[in-house]
């Protein structure tokens, strides 16, 4: 049962980091459009 | 018609995860470029490059770390002062003797570089950021790739402290021994603080993205360097646009464009830390895929297959992860929408589902971590353990 716990955090804290990525590189994509630095 | 972007977004985004790192993997089995031939033991007078602003605090360890770092050839260490305001210079002013010092009108890192460059001695090239340290051997091993006439620039590893093994491994003894004496609650919340969401989520992506490098580097070149450490022949430096976000990728696909290899060189380390928190790797992440962005309008002909050595993998890589957000807003969207027509879109759609709810997870996990960890802020004595 501790196990199954630990592999779900797990899969959650990758999930999260992907999202994340994802919508980093739409941030990304709107600061060169808009030439504002968003990561200040 | 509906299915098929489906079938279409799903298939971008598979290739670009796990489609291209298999591509190389056998790419790089089938036809592998011979790995670069090893120097002959002569070290290249190099120059090493880096910019700081407003890092008087980090400075002094830098420069130490860099003077102790064995190298057998000259070394001209150059520290560009990117309009500091607090007191970098005056730091510098003890290694007067062993450091030259640029200092310019605050204009980014890009302008600094090349004020660092124009005031370089030597034909080689190392560039170095003010907050990480180099390896003993760093310096050995980020030049000897350059013995190979081909070899335009080498890209070193930077070595996350998330990903650590021993560092991680140490901190769990401390804690299991800890647990003998201490109160069970407060010491998992203590390992919460080590194995932090975010933390982890790097480690793990960075650990890919490292291996991806290493393939590149396999069957031709890299696509970029690691802006802490990466060296490069002086012949090939361009000045760089101002505001250039990241010279690390721009540095090196202009090397490979005008025809030079690009290596890495996992041999050849820099040390870091992980971004504390979600938000800090947030405006780290949103910054280089920013730079991605960028570099697209500063050199267009990366996106020509007849001008860009590694098209393939320029177009896998960079411009695919910077595409596969918008694949994934389709996808869900669309998946919506067809989600009645078979069990296949049904199921399909139920694990976007448990991705998103796993996210959403992942995002609690690291909300809870960053509230103990202020909690122990808060709390005198406790961030010993934090840092041990």
């Amino acid at each position: 049962m501790r196990k199954a716990g630990w592999i779900v955090q797990r899969a959650a804290r990758v999930a999260y980091a992907f999202v994340m990525m994802n919508l980093c590189a739409v941030q990304g994509l709107l600061a060169v459009v808009l030439r504002r630095k968003v990561w200040r | 018609m509906l299915e098929l972007v489906f079938w279409a977004a799903a298939a971008f985004v598979v290739y670009v995860y796990v489609g291209y790192p298999a591509l190389l993997m056998v790419w790089a089995k089938l036809r592998p470029l011979p790995p670069a031939r090893r120097g002959d033991a002569s070290a290249p007078p190099i120059s090493i490059i880096l910019a700081a602003r407003n890092e008087a605090a980090t400075l002094p360890a830098r420069l130490d770390n860099l003077l102790r770092v064995r190298y057998d050839g000259l070394r001209q260490i150059i520290v560009v002062s990117d309009g500091s305001t607090d007191n970098t210079l005056d730091v510098l002013k003890p290694y007067r003797a062993v450091v030259d010092v640029v200092a310019v009108p605050a204009g980014g890192k890009a302008l600094a570089l090349n004020a660092g460059v124009a005031a370089a001695a030597h034909d080689v090239l190392v560039f170095a950021d003010a907050r990480q340290t180099f390896d003993t051997d760093a310096l050995v091993e980020l030049t000897a790739p350059l013995a190979d006439p081909s070899v335009g620039a080498v890209s070193g590893e930077l070595v996350l402290d998330c990903e650590h093994a021993e560092r991680r491994a140490a901190s769990r003894r401390r804690i299991t021994a800890m647990a003998l004496n201490a109160d069970r609650r407060a010491v998992a919340d203590r390992r919460q603080l080590h194995v932090s969401t975010i933390g982890e989520g790097i480690g793990l992506y960075w650990k890919y993205e490292k291996a991806l490098r290493r393939l590149e580097s396999a069957t031709g070149s890299t696509l970029g360097a690691t802006g802490a450490i990466y060296a490069m022949r002086r012949e090939l430096w361009r000045q760089l646009p101002p505001g250039t976000i990241l010279d690390d990728v721009l540095v090196p696909m202009r090397c490979v464009m005008a025809g030079w290899r690009v290596v890495f060189n996992d041999r050849a380390r820099a040390c870091d830390r992980a971004a504390e928190d979600a938000a800090a790797e947030a405006r780290r992440k949103s910054r280089t895929l920013a730079g991605n962005w960028q570099i697209l309008g500063l050199e267009p002909a990366l996106l020509l297959p007849w001008r860009n050595p590694v098209w393939l993998q320029y177009v896998s890589h960079k411009v695919g992860r910077l595409l596969v957000p918008f694949m994934l807003i389709t996808l869900l969207v669309v998946n919506t929408m067809v989600a009645g027509r078979s069990l296949v879109y049904a199921a399909a759609l139920a694990a976007q589902g448990v991705l998103y709810l796993l996210a959403a997870y992942g995002a609690w996990l690291d909300a809870k971590d960053q509230r103990v960890k202020r909690q122990h802020r808060k709390r005198p004595g406790a961030l010993e353990l934090t840092h041990a």
